[in-house]
């Protein structure tokens, strides 16, 4: 029987320079933004060999706990996600990790968005570049209801072209 | 006046657990609750649809559980067209299940409630965490990413995709596992088996050995327990029937289709989520002292309602926790304990089954017909028993959809951990971070399912506590941002 000490057994994704992950929950509205940004560049045909691009739904936390174990890490990864920061709804921006302080997180589940002090970590000590993208809701359902609403539908198409000029060139 | 103390980030949504702690006037704990947000409007979502539909839609419900709502989704389908998969296409089912654990309960113990305990309750959050865990023992580290690693790639093999899956259908199960992907798995699997082992003699001997007073203190509640078992009593994950143990150890068993007979829900101003009860047991009460009517499922519900586990090391691992603990065991951080017995269960069950002849079985579905059926289906999920209950019309389009997570049958044990845990470390108005993590590792055993919580990164948002008297009224708020 072949050992599996001989298998390559480092995830596809931590072998790449470079990994997206779309996060959100498809089935509470705006909060789908990640994925639906994920959808389109997988539809684009742009992404290159170097990078992966991952819609990581809610299960974010288990990608980066593997990036932050294995030997072979990516060389930056993007977490693509919504947020209410009280901006103009549709607004997409990036959140400098280095302007979230490290705080005291509840941390109840793997199903939680990842902390701002893991992705420092995974910044600070395990070289690994973060870049935290992210589009103002104009508001989260509270029931389930899929579908962006228009102005965060809008939105999926400037952040797909800024993740591929800035990221994925 | 009292006050009231709350662990949460500011979100404008309550997207995460929010834990509100109340005081009296003597700085004494008067009252807990712990709010966790649900999914709600997912059954009317899903009428109207077809509901060959649903096992691919369910996935999106929990992105870290998937495999469960996927197979009881599968499963409950089965009920509804009134098939049976042939053997091929359940054990494949098993077999994705089985792998599916072992990387979901790796990832818990060592991600989330392991830090707890390998770096310390008291140890700053700063270290108390996956990277500190790591360096304290690189060793262990390589050897979990590694083990997480073959379980993705068996699930890639035997199902095409390891997240997002598609493979179970309605009648069994979409596509065969071919010898040549089954010899590939195998040194995995055995692999994963060696972790396995290695992981429960290293915790066991390493790391519970120092928490003894915490494991005997932190959450202890006295309840019932609910999990699933096959007809010789033995632990399954896949499927079997409902046994419902009291705190005495006595219990009753029942087909899936029979629960609303056992189970009720009630309900609490205060939450959006329901608290099922076991309706026989008298009204429910969720009073430490006397509760009414409370069960819990998950890992250690599992350990206490099995006579048995059908697996050699498994079975070694649960007589000896027995020894040690009792049956029914009550002590919250055992969640823990048994996770890791339920890790080791799993590796071994994959092994067993890709040994298994039938595994490559060529027949692994069977044809289904819409159908007016009402069916009723569940798994073990990892954090907790899965119910899917689904109603069709004669085009075998859904007209009524109910679910019951596991973290929902939790919802009240959760509720008197937390109570019982603050009341326990909160006196006199005294307490701080110390204190208030474990409050939250009362929680973090339960491994409560949060999939509705919306995961928008409110990184800028911090922790604050506000201390409000008994009028609400704002006296002081404590916050960790500079």
């Amino acid at each position: 029987m072949k050992s599996a000490t001989s298998l390559n057994v480092v995830p596809e994704y931590c072998t790449k320079p470079v990994v997206v992950f779309g996060c959100g929950n498809i089935l509470l509205g705006d909060d789908g933004f990640g994925p639906a940004v994920v959808k389109e560049l997988h539809a684009s045909g742009t992404v290159p060999e170097c990078a992966e691009v991952i819609d990581a739904g809610t299960a974010v936390r288990g990608f980066l706990f593997d990036i932050a174990l294995s030997e072979q890490r990516p060389g930056l990864i993007v977490v693509l996600d919504a947020v209410d920061a009280g901006r103009c709804p549709g607004e997409v921006f990036e959140i400098p990790l280095d302007d979230i302080p490290a705080v005291k997180i509840p941390d109840y589940s793997l199903h939680q968005a990842p902390t701002s002090n893991l992705l420092r970590q995974l910044r600070d000590h395990c070289g690994v570049d973060v870049a935290v993208i992210v589009c103002q809701v104009e508001q989260i359902p509270d029931e389930v209801k899929m579908g962006l609403s228009p102005t965060v539908q809008d939105a999926v198409t400037h952040a797909t072209d800024l993740i591929e000029n800035r990221f994925l060139t | 006046m009292g006050k009231t103390i709350t662990i949460a980030p500011v979100t404008r949504l309550e997207g995460h657990a929010k834990v509100t702690i109340e005081l009296d006037d003597a700085g004494n704990v008067a009252e807990t609750c712990v709010n966790v947000v649900e999914l709600r409007g997912f059954e009317k979502f899903c009428i109207g649809r077809p509901v060959e539909e649903l096992p691919r839609i369910v996935t999106s419900i929990c992105g870290v559980c998937p495999w469960s709502h996927h197979l009881a989704s599968a499963k409950t389908c089965d009920a509804v067209f009134g098939v049976t998969p042939p053997p091929a296409g359940r054990k494949l089912r098993e077999l994705c299940n089985a792998i599916a654990y072992t990387e979901e309960h790796i990832l818990h113990f060592f991600f989330l409630a392991g830090p707890d305990f390998i770096m310390g309750p008291d140890a700053d959050y700063t270290v108390r965490n996956v990277l500190g865990v790591v360096q304290a023992n690189p060793e262990v580290g390589r050897k979990v990413v590694r083990a997480r690693h073959l379980g993705a790639q068996m699930l890639g093999i035997a199902s095409g995709k390891s997240i997002h899956p598609v493979t179970a259908v309605p009648g069994g199960f979409s596509k065969p596992l071919t010898e040549k992907e089954r010899d590939r798995m195998k040194p995995m699997a055995a692999e994963v088996l060696e972790f396995a082992k290695f992981a429960i003699a290293h915790v066991k001997e390493n790391v519970f050995p120092n928490y003894l007073d915490e494991i005997q203190s932190i959450g202890v509640i006295e309840t019932g327990f609910l999990g699933t078992v096959a007809d010789d009593g033995s632990m399954d994950l896949y499927d079997g029937k409902f046994r419902l143990m009291k705190p005495d150890g006595t219990y009753e068993e029942f087909t899936y289709d029979q629960y609303t007979h056992y189970i009720a829900e009630h309900i609490e101003p205060w939450s959006y989520l329901k608290f099922p009860y076991a309706k026989k047991w008298g009204d429910f009460s969720m009073d430490l002292d006397g509760p009414v009517g409370i069960y819990r499922t998950n890992t250690l519900a599992r350990m206490n309602v099995c006579d048995k586990i059908s697996t050699p090391l498994a079975q070694a691992e649960l007589e000896e926790f027995r020894e040690k603990f009792g049956r029914p065991a009550q002590q919250t951080l055992l969640y823990n304990y048994a996770r890791l017995i339920e890790l080791l269960y799993n590796a071994e069950i994959i092994v067993q089954l890709l040994n298994d002849p039938e595994i490559t079985g060529k027949e692994t579905r069977v044809p289904v017909t819409p159908r007016a059926a009402h069916g009723i289906s569940s798994v073990e999920a990892p954090r907790g028993t899965l119910i899917h209950d689904y109603e069709t019309d004669d085009q075998g389009m859904v007209t009524n959809v109910n679910l019951i997570v596991g973290t929902t049958h939790n919802n009240a044990p959760i509720n008197m951990s937390v109570k019982q845990a603050a009341k326990s470390l909160i006196k006199d108005g005294n307490y701080d971070e110390t204190i208030l993590n474990k409050v939250e590792m009362a929680i973090r055993a339960y491994d409560p399912c949060l999939s509705c919580a919306t995961h928008k990164l409110d990184g800028t948002l911090p922790v604050r506590i506000d201390i409000v008297n008994s009028k609400k009224e704002r006296i002081d708020t404590l916050t960790n941002t500079p």
